[in-house]
């Protein structure tokens, strides 16, 4: 296991920051997690403004030991007030949160909605699978590829 | 038009130059009506002349007989001297008459014969004024002859002068006769000057008409064909615009298929899931096996939308058409229907080389796999499936085929055309699963790169279909 792979969680495990409306969704990726037995935690947003919000500290996150910064962001692309990709975009203008990697998991498998998300700057593209157990395989997938075989880029935001 | 300008042009040129020609004889005629009847009128003069001229000799003659008689009877010289004088100019007198009647023969008879007589009177005259000078005695047989002479004189005077008024009168008639023709020839003259410039008026003013409103037809024709241009444009501008519009509905449309509708479904399909992993201790057997159809209806649900948006992307996208090379395309084929190739033991033959083709590469693949999926599908229960894939290039022609075979079950001729169509099917799920829109895709996307597709049953049982593309020339590769 490599040192940069994770980031630090003070209870010791990875966040991964899920911004996603739609509650059912929610539940049922929770659901997906523990069935797949993710070493990450889950924190959970609602709409593109929370997750702006979180990323940069701001408001009810402002406490980054309940609210620490991700290692990895799943991100929807259809969401209310700020859309995923507005999200996306206003992360990579930003010097530390553009380093972290972004996977887009979405419903829609359009060609243009994948290459817009691919131009905005997302690490990957997942669309969700409709089959509840092909949901918990993919998110085993992600676990073992983001935190176990994938290096990402050391933060300074780390270290504070 | 041009044509007809130039024809009306000359027309009116045609004209004129008669309207000249015309107006030009007419002119001439009337001046040697002129001529002519100058020329009756010194007729009628030179007849007075005559006639005055002959009167004179008359007159000169009754006047030398009345001095001969006065000089016989006073026996004055003076008289005689009257006398004298008047003889001396009757020669003279009877000279211009001869001269005046030069040009008719007759006339000229009838003066001599007059001279002739008139001298002989004028002598005897003499005799008589001789004898008494000399004093000698006039005898009555004398004078009875000077008489007879006299009368003889007279009556060949009357001739000539009814001779002469024989001839004025002719004259005068042949003058009124040229004064009338000349009247009639200017009034000819006039009126048909008049009536050309009238024609020519009427022709210039037709011409003019006929432009005028040959040029206001063209300017009519020019504003409807504006007006017809202008309004062209505007359709094709609300087309454009409703197309663009509708597309775009489309493409929302799409998007909300896309994104929307899936969500619940998968949320159906989780609970469903957890229902079975959860709570499947008090689940009853008709319980699990309820949620298991849910997943399955849910599982086909997605299929469905997952082919309707694959169909719908065909109008929707842009196609990048360039060379494809089928034996690649094959290949794609094969690997994405491995296992379904596997499961069926089916064996799947491509007969190489295929040609290339002017396609899009992944539409071609799609193309290809519903059509070989089909084939591996459609057999009935308990056959191997046998797919034969070939291809035919044309030296003469600029497209090339592609052929599928298959050993299924076929397809009833009635329903040929039906295949095609979305969500077309002619069997039950439990039969023969799938969406139905394998085949519309297959059609949808032939077309829209310029092909064609068309399908026939074999003799041998089974089907064959025909792909028609564009080929690539041998040169372009």
């Amino acid at each position: 296991m490599n040192d940069h792979a994770i980031s630090p969680h003070p209870a010791g495990a990875p966040v991964i920051l899920l911004v996603e409306d739609n509650p059912d969704d929610v539940l049922l990726t929770r659901r997906a997690v523990k069935k797949a037995g993710l070493q990450a935690s889950l924190a959970v947003v609602g709409d593109g403004d929370a997750a702006v919000s979180y990323l940069q500290g701001d408001g009810p996150y402002a406490d980054r030991q309940a609210f620490p910064v991700p290692a990895l962001v799943l991100l929807d692309l259809k969401l209310p007030r700020r859309s995923g990709l507005e999200v996306l975009q206003w992360m990579r203008s930003r010097p530390v949160l553009a380093l972290i990697p972004v996977v887009v998991l979405t419903s829609s498998a359009e060609d243009a909605d994948i290459r817009q998300a691919y131009e905005s700057g997302t690490n990957s593209y997942l669309q969700k699978p409709v089959a509840f157990n092909e949901l918990v395989r993919m998110l085993g997938a992600l676990d073992l590829y983001w935190f176990d075989i994938n290096m990402t880029a050391p933060r300074a935001a780390a270290r504070n | 038009m041009q044509r007809y300008l130039q024809r009306s042009s000359i027309i009116l040129w045609v004209s004129t130059v008669v309207s000249i020609c015309v107006l030009s004889i007419a002119s001439v005629f009337v001046i040697k009506s002129l001529e002519r009847d100058a020329d009756s009128w010194q007729w009628v003069i030179h007849t007075r002349e005559v006639l005055e001229r002959l009167q004179i000799v008359l007159a000169s003659l009754n006047e030398a007989e009345a001095a001969q008689r006065g000089f016989l009877l006073s026996r004055e010289d003076e008289q005689l001297v009257a006398y004298k004088h008047a003889t001396g100019m009757i020669p003279a007198e009877i000279d211009t008459l001869r001269e005046l009647t030069a040009d008719n023969p007759l006339q000229q008879n009838s003066v001599k014969t007059l001279e002739t007589l008139v001298v002989e009177r004028l002598s005897r005259l003499d005799q008589v004024v001789e004898l008494m000078v000399n004093g000698g005695a006039v005898d009555a047989g004398l004078l009875e002859s000077g008489r007879r002479q006299k009368r003889a004189i007279l009556e060949r005077a009357e001739a000539i002068r009814a001779e002469e008024q024989r001839l004025l009168h002719e004259r005068q008639t042949r003058a009124e006769h040229a004064r009338r023709d000349l009247g009639i020839a200017i009034g000819a003259v006039f009126a048909l000057s008049i009536s050309l410039l009238f024609l020519l008026r009427i022709l210039a003013e037709r011409d003019a008409a006929r432009l005028r409103a040959e040029s206001i037809q063209l300017r009519n024709a020019q504003q409807h064909l504006l007006e017809a241009n202008q309004l062209l444009e505007l359709r094709v501008q609300q087309r454009t615009e409703q197309i663009s519009e509708a597309n775009a509905e489309l493409k929302a449309f799409a998007h909300t298929v896309a994104h929307d509708l899936r969500a619940p479904l998968r949320n159906v399909e989780g609970f469903a899931t957890a229902l079975l992993e959860d709570e499947v201790e008090r689940l009853s057997e008709d319980g699990k096996l309820f949620a298991n159809r849910i997943s399955v209806a849910v599982a086909r649900m997605d299929m469905l939308i997952t082919d309707l948006l694959a169909y719908s992307r065909l109008s929707r996208s842009e196609l990048q058409l360039q060379q494809v090379d089928l034996t690649h395309v094959m290949q794609a084929v094969k690997r994405d229907l491995e296992a379904q190739i596997r499961d069926t033991h089916a064996e799947v033959s491509i007969e190489e080389p295929l040609p290339s083709v002017l396609a899009n590469q992944g539409l071609m693949v799609q193309i290809m796999t519903n059509l070989v999926s089909n084939a591996l599908k459609f057999v009935s229960s308990g056959k191997a499936p046998k797919v034969c894939i070939h291809g035919k290039s044309f030296s003469d022609r600029e497209t090339c085929k592609i052929f599928v075979e298959d050993n299924g079950i076929g397809i009833d001729p009635v329903y040929r055309e039906r295949i095609f169509g979305v969500f077309e099917r002619l069997h039950g799920q439990e039969e023969y699963s799938g969406t139905g829109i394998g085949l519309a895709i297959v059609k949808k996307g032939v077309e829209r790169m310029g092909g064609a597709v068309k399908m026939e049953g074999l003799p041998a049982g089974g089907t064959r279909f025909e792909i028609e593309l564009p080929a690539v020339r041998a040169a372009l590769r």
